[in-house]
């Protein structure tokens, strides 16, 4: 850390000195290349028991997954996004729309609270760069229809964000901004959504405001699908329909060795993830089933992603 | 007269800095020593008569703020506090 002197003298002579020590952080590669980021998610207070954890033999985590209860909560945002700086991380930071459906951003209801969101996040993160995202994993749950999400009809989801985008990027141009999906819409199964189905959700226009689009993906909880297979199924939907931004993944956290090496092997060698990212699921769910929402140190697969980790960047 | 150091106190505006960041730096500084300035002042009528008159008062004494290397000065006058402006 760089130390700056500073000294007073008066005309006797006589001076005080004061060292003043800063912290200088080093920004990440470039989002433009290859590989694309690489990072991971925990639960705030175990981020940095968690960092230590995953950098342990020699790896270095580029960016961080920020979850936003609400895009009016700026307290939270600065912090996380502080932290970020503080330990040269790119956030990927996606925000609930609190108490506005899709329906209401997308109509402007929320234009007011959207501009100060991004001043807020401009006033911590200035020129730096970011990844950000309303409304991740948009689809209800539990949906037995392919049109309804959480924020309202799926219609409306598409609209909601490029509104949103080109709100942020007023404020922050250097801004990417996207949706971050359900993975199982990219499902083999019966479960996945066909193009027209996703198109319901966002039209080509609405594509065309995104910087990336993001899924959180995840191998079927029967182990009869594993992560990669959505992952390439979501990268061939993106070539049917055009789309030329960039790929990411919001979470991830494999099955298995091979799921995770699937994961991040296709992510890290993929031109659809380039000036993307890949994210590592490490946050701890109280549920203790099933296995696949565990930390990687409680699967035993930390020292498979520690070596990812390392060899990231070659 | 006994001579008292000088005090200093620098914060800067952020802990953390990108590369080139622009730093913001306010100094307070302070001295608890006073020292006598004299001034004479005179008056001379038309037939050259001079009248001289001392005045004697104390005043704070003058500092002088040695920056690190590349910081400006950017407040007005050599009062505290005082901000510069740096880089990272």
């Amino acid at each position: 850390m760089p130390t700056h002197q500073w000294a007073v003298t008066d005309q006797g002579g006589l001076t005080a000195t004061r060292s003043v020590t800063y912290a200088v952080a080093t920004p990440p590669p470039t989002s433009a290349g290859m590989p694309p980021l690489i990072g991971s998610s925990s639960r705030a207070g175990d981020w940095d028991e968690r960092k230590a954890m995953l950098e342990a033999t020699g790896g270095k985590l580029e960016a961080r997954r920020i979850f936003i209860g609400s895009i009016t909560d700026s307290a939270n945002t600065r912090s996380l996004l502080q932290s970020c700086v503080s330990q040269g991380l790119v956030p990927v930071i996606s925000f609930q729309p609190g108490a506005y459906s899709w329906a209401q951003i997308a109509n402007g209801a929320a234009d007011s609270a959207i501009t100060a969101m991004a001043n807020t996040v401009k006033g911590v993160m200035g020129t730096r760069p970011i990844y950000m995202t309303i409304n991740h994993e948009p689809d209800k749950q539990n949906d037995a229809g392919k049109t309804v999400g959480e924020g309202g009809d799926g219609a409306d989801f598409g609209r909601m964000l490029a509104r949103a985008a080109d709100l942020i990027r007023a404020v922050l141009p250097q801004a990417k901004v996207g949706p971050i999906l359900n993975g199982w819409w990219f499902s083999a199964q019966s479960r996945g959504f066909s193009d027209a189905e996703i198109a319901y959700w966002m039209t080509p226009a609405q594509l065309a405001k995104f910087d990336y689009v993001a899924a959180d993906h995840y191998a079927a909880l029967n182990e009869s699908e594993p992560s990669l297979t959505r992952i390439q199924r979501h990268a061939a939907w993106m070539g049917r329909v055009g789309f030329v931004g960039s790929m990411g993944i919001g979470e991830t956290n494999g099955w298995t060795p091979s799921d995770l090496a699937g994961a991040f092997g296709f992510a890290k060698t993929s031109e659809r993830f380039r000036g993307g990212f890949v994210l590592l699921w490490n946050s701890t769910v109280p549920n203790a089933t099933p296995t696949d929402w565990k930390p990687v140190h409680e699967t035993g697969l930390l020292d498979d992603f520690q070596e990812i980790l390392r060899a990231w960047r070659g | 007269m006994p001579n008292t150091a000088p005090s200093i106190t620098v914060i800067y505006d952020k802990t953390t800095y990108a590369p080139g960041d622009r730093i913001i730096a306010t100094v307070v500084i302070g001295d608890p020593d006073t020292r006598t300035v004299t001034e004479t002042w005179a008056v001379k009528d038309s037939a050259d008569n001079v009248t001289e008159v001392s005045v004697s008062k104390n005043v704070v004494d003058p500092l002088t703020v040695t920056p690190p290397t590349g910081f400006v000065k950017t407040s007005v006058g050599n009062g505290s506090p005082q901000t510069w402006q740096g880089t990272a």
